[in-house]
């Protein structure tokens, strides 16, 4: 019984936050976990912004946004514009569009269509 | 941080909380009466008392007295209550007196106010602690020696608690709050109807009581003066306003009416029975029993029920203590905020609480306690200024912002708030008047200090805020960027050779090396024969033969150059223990540092890694430069326009969030400023810099030879030494988690502000 109470007081804090980030998504009616998006498939998937990039350079404008549901993360990434309005860090962020594949690990949508929405904590 | 210490930091203070886990703080009503009215509750166990001992002094005839004179403060207490309601709605994002202060009489009044109060709770802390060991004391004799010990103690645990966060703690102090209440109302009952038979005697009652002095206005004013510590502790719910669960005004407003119907009838109680039970308290002997323990020593004699109202109160004082470490961080922030103090009493730790203004509060407290030797009757001359000069400013605030604003309504209520401050200023001139040579000319003493203090960090944010924005000192859009470097050697080995590939690498338009050991330049030439090396011999210090050459050869530069000196250093572990053990080398890299347009890069490796790499020089394929911004000015232009010089693979800007206000800003000023690199704002969720930019740099798996990782830090430069504490602290921790990675290369480029 001790065991369980001393591991749940000195838990890993990311993992925490990871379970909660989960929980918060299974919310949000219609949206697919990250880690089970196929390649190619079209979904919708949800999470909390975890990361901004942007980036500014002439001709070849981005902004980038990397989303963590808890499961995964995803990079949601708009071409020609710098300017995404209303992101910010730890704001929910819905998107749907036809998923690149797991090059790099990391998984890649290129110009979704977005709804922002509070994240988990309200911001 | 060792697994183990990092396991056992998380079980006292807890697992870090998320940032965004800050909504589930706010407090419920419930919650929020004992975390704030913990400190005004529980003055009741002291406040008849200190009445009475100045009454005393005037015999039998001063003791009578008491009931008026806590009707009197019972009326103040009414008054200023009526008052900080109105308060409380007109700033429903904290009305403590500083923002009422300052927004409304200006900065100094604001100042004022400030000071007052961050001493005050200094001094509810330590008067608290303090009154909280009497009662155990009280109930135990054999501990009065040990009781600054206890008093320690007590303050470490509360420290601790709150560390925790709020909303734990809030939880915790609800039970000795409400039972304190509760066990209080239960002694006045039962002592009321135990007098309807006639009423039983305190211990104390009819002893002998010399007239010391003659029953005149000045003594009623003093035992007015001492029953007023029942008002302290309005002022935390009005400044605590965001604490609360929405809608905030009006559930602050509520609380403040329940605490002052709880704290009347209770004082009034008390002091109804200390009458009727004849109790009397002087300042001789020591080691009396508190007036409290004796009406219930009288009321319940010695059975468990005396034990019970001797705990509660003891536990409700030491947690008194607690409303004060509500709010002395919580000022502190916003004093932080307004640029009156370090910016590091900003930062939330990891359970989102102000650790940094916790730990103050506490270190002061423990040291005031010391010096006055844990003696209440000492400590509490101190008390009561600061309270009643926020009193007065924020009220007299209230008027001048009614006046301006012309709120519907607002004739009445600056009526209220302007009686109040005649009140409370009456009272403030009273309580200074006689108890100036008791303590309070500590407190009136240390007001301006406090002051200047923070008039002073203010200045000097101001004026660095200028000196980055000030278009003549920015740097030039499109520099040539010549990159001149100097590597310092220490003879032929891993760590040298690396260098040489970095800065060949960057393809600087002039390279040399220099090198304070003759013996090593054979070797130097045969290995590498296309760089110049340089044997200096030094005359005097290293460091300051060293900063000469770098002067010469700055002047031979225009100013569009840079100047780089490149630190090669042999790690022999990976450990933070290893930058102690070379005392010369930090010394000549931090004295560097203030040397106007030299940078100082660092290219650490650690030995074990050494004894298989080779000494043939490799240029890295791929270098990646990430410089770190917290926002857009000249110190940050100048660091990209650096990094732009190192010829790299990419150059980013990167944040970590770490200022949620600054970094929603700071896309928009980089896009306005059309600075031509990406900025990648990513998420610290426990606002821990070190391991996220650990985490942020592992992801390129640099190893140093073929891939290496370039951190660029813009760093200001204060002419005055002591100003370098208020920045740069990041710099620092980065600095000392960034050397023990693989591959990476630290690099200050320091913006000096002038005068």
């Amino acid at each position: 019984m001790f065991d369980r109470l001393i591991r749940k007081l000195t838990q890993a804090p990311e993992a925490t936050r990871a379970t909660n980030l989960q929980e918060w998504a299974d919310t949000i009616p219609e949206t697919i976990r990250i880690k089970d998006i196929a390649p190619r498939c079209g979904c919708r998937a949800v999470g909390v912004i975890q990361k901004i990039r942007i980036d500014p350079r002439a001709g070849t404008g981005s902004v980038e946004v990397t989303l963590d549901d808890g499961t995964g993360r995803l990079r949601a990434k708009w071409l020609g514009r710098s300017k995404l309005n209303g992101i910010a860090l730890g704001k929910g962020l819905e998107v749907e569009a036809t998923a690149g594949d797991h090059a790099g690990g990391e998984l890649v949508v290129l110009n979704p269509s977005y709804r922002l929405m509070p994240g988990p904590d309200g911001g | 941080m060792g697994t183990t210490a990092e396991a056992l930091k998380r079980l006292l203070v807890g697992s870090p909380k998320s940032s965004g886990a800050l909504e589930h703080t706010l407090l419920p009503k419930v919650i929020a009466l004992p975390v704030f009215s913990s400190d005004p509750l529980s003055s009741n166990a002291y406040a008849t008392q200190e009445a009475l001992l100045v009454l005393a002094v005037a015999g039998a005839a001063g003791l009578d007295l008491i009931l008026p004179i806590s009707i009197a403060v019972a009326t103040l207490l009414v008054i200023v209550v009526t008052s900080y309601r109105q308060t409380v709605r007109a700033y429903p994002l904290g009305g403590g007196a500083y923002r009422v202060a300052h927004e409304n009489l200006g900065m100094y009044p604001g100042l004022l106010a400030a000071s007052a109060l961050l001493i005050d709770y200094i001094l509810t802390v330590a008067v608290s602690i303090t009154a909280g060991v009497e009662a155990i004391t009280s109930a135990s004799e054999a501990l009065h020696e040990h009781r600054i010990g206890l008093a320690f103690l007590f303050i470490a645990f509360v420290t601790l608690v709150n560390l925790r966060g709020v909303r734990e703690s809030g939880t915790l102090f609800a039970i000795p709050t409400y039972g304190f209440v509760l066990s209080i109302y239960f002694m006045i009952g039962t002592g009321v109807v135990r007098c309807l038979g006639g009423c039983p005697l305190a211990e104390s009652a009819g002893r002998e009581l010399p007239v010391a002095a003659a029953l005149g206005p000045l003594l009623v004013l003093k035992a007015f003066a001492a029953g007023t510590t029942a008002l302290t502790g309005v002022e935390a719910i009005a400044d605590g306003v965001p604490a609360f669960r929405y809608p905030q005004s009006k559930n602050a407003a509520t609380t403040l009416t329940v605490m002052a119907a709880l704290s009347i009838s209770m004082f009034l109680g008390i002091s109804w029975l200390a009458d009727h039970t004849g109790v009397i308290y002087t300042a001789t002997p020591l080691g009396q029993r508190s007036v409290v323990a004796q009406v219930a020593l009288a009321v319940f004699g010695s059975g468990p029920l005396f034990y019970v109202i001797q705990t509660m109160s003891a536990a409700i004082l030491i947690l008194a203590a607690n409303t004060a470490y509500q709010d002395f961080p919580r000022l502190s922030s916003i004093l932080a905020q307004d640029r009156y103090m370090p910016r590091q009493f900003m930062n939330r730790g990891d359970r989102l609480v102000f650790s940094n203004g916790i730990v103050i509060l506490a270190l002061f407290a423990a040291l005031l306690i010391y010096i006055f030797d844990a003696n209440l009757t000492r400590l509490i001359q101190l008390y009561l200024v600061g309270v009643f000069i926020s009193f007065t400013l924020s009220q007299t605030g209230m008027v001048v912002r009614g006046r301006r604003l012309k709120p519907p309504g607002w004739k009445r209520t600056a009526m209220i708030s302007g009686f109040g401050a005649f009140v409370t200023g009456a009272v403030l001139i009273i309580i200074t008047y006689t108890k100036f040579l008791g303590g309070a000319w500590v407190v009136i003493a240390a007001i301006p200090f406090a002051i200047y203090g923070m008039r002073s960090v203010n200045r000097h944010y101001q004026e660095v805020g200028r000196e980055l924005r000030r278009p003549d000192r920015r740097p030039a859009d499109r520099r040539p960027g010549n990159q001149h470097m100097v590597i310092l050697a220490d003879g032929v080995n891993v760590a040298t050779v690396r260098a040489v590939g970095y800065a060949t690498s960057v393809g600087s338009a002039a390279l040399e090396a220099v090198t304070f050991d003759p013996g090593s330049a054979d070797a130097w030439r045969r290995a590498i024969p296309d760089i110049p090396l340089h044997v200096m011999r030094p005359s005097g210090s290293r460091t300051g033969s060293l900063r000469e050459y770098l002067r010469a050869k700055r002047r031979e530069l225009t100013s569009n150059d840079f100047l780089t000196l490149v630190v090669p250093e042999v790690l022999k572990s990976r450990s933070l223990l290893e930058l102690v053990k070379n005392p010369g080398l930090t010394r000549l890299k931090a004295s560097l540092l203030t040397e106007p347009n030299v940078q100082v890069m660092d290219l650490p490796m650690t030995e074990d890694k050494g004894d298989q790499a080779s000494l043939e020089i490799h240029e890295p394929l791929r270098n990646h430069v990430c410089v770190l911004v917290s926002g857009v000015h000249n110190a940050t232009l100048q660091a990209m326009e650096f990094a732009e010089t190192l010829r790299p693979t990419d150059i980013r800007a990167i944040n970590f969030g770490l200022d949620p206000l600054a970094s929603e800003r700071l896309g928009d000023q980089w896009l306005e400023h059309g600075i031509p690199h990406p900025l990648e704002i990513d998420d610290s969720p426990f606002r821990d810099l070190g391991s996220s930019l650990t985490h942020y740099v592992r992801q390129f798996r640099a190893d140093g030879t073929k891939r290496v990782v370039t951190i660029v830090i813009p760093e200001f430069i204060t002419p005055k030494r002591r100003h370098r504490l208020l920045h740069n602290q990041t710099a620092l921790t980065v600095k000392g988690r960034m050397l023990l990675e693989e591959g990476v290369v630290v690099v200050s480029v320091p913006y000096h502000l002038h005068d």
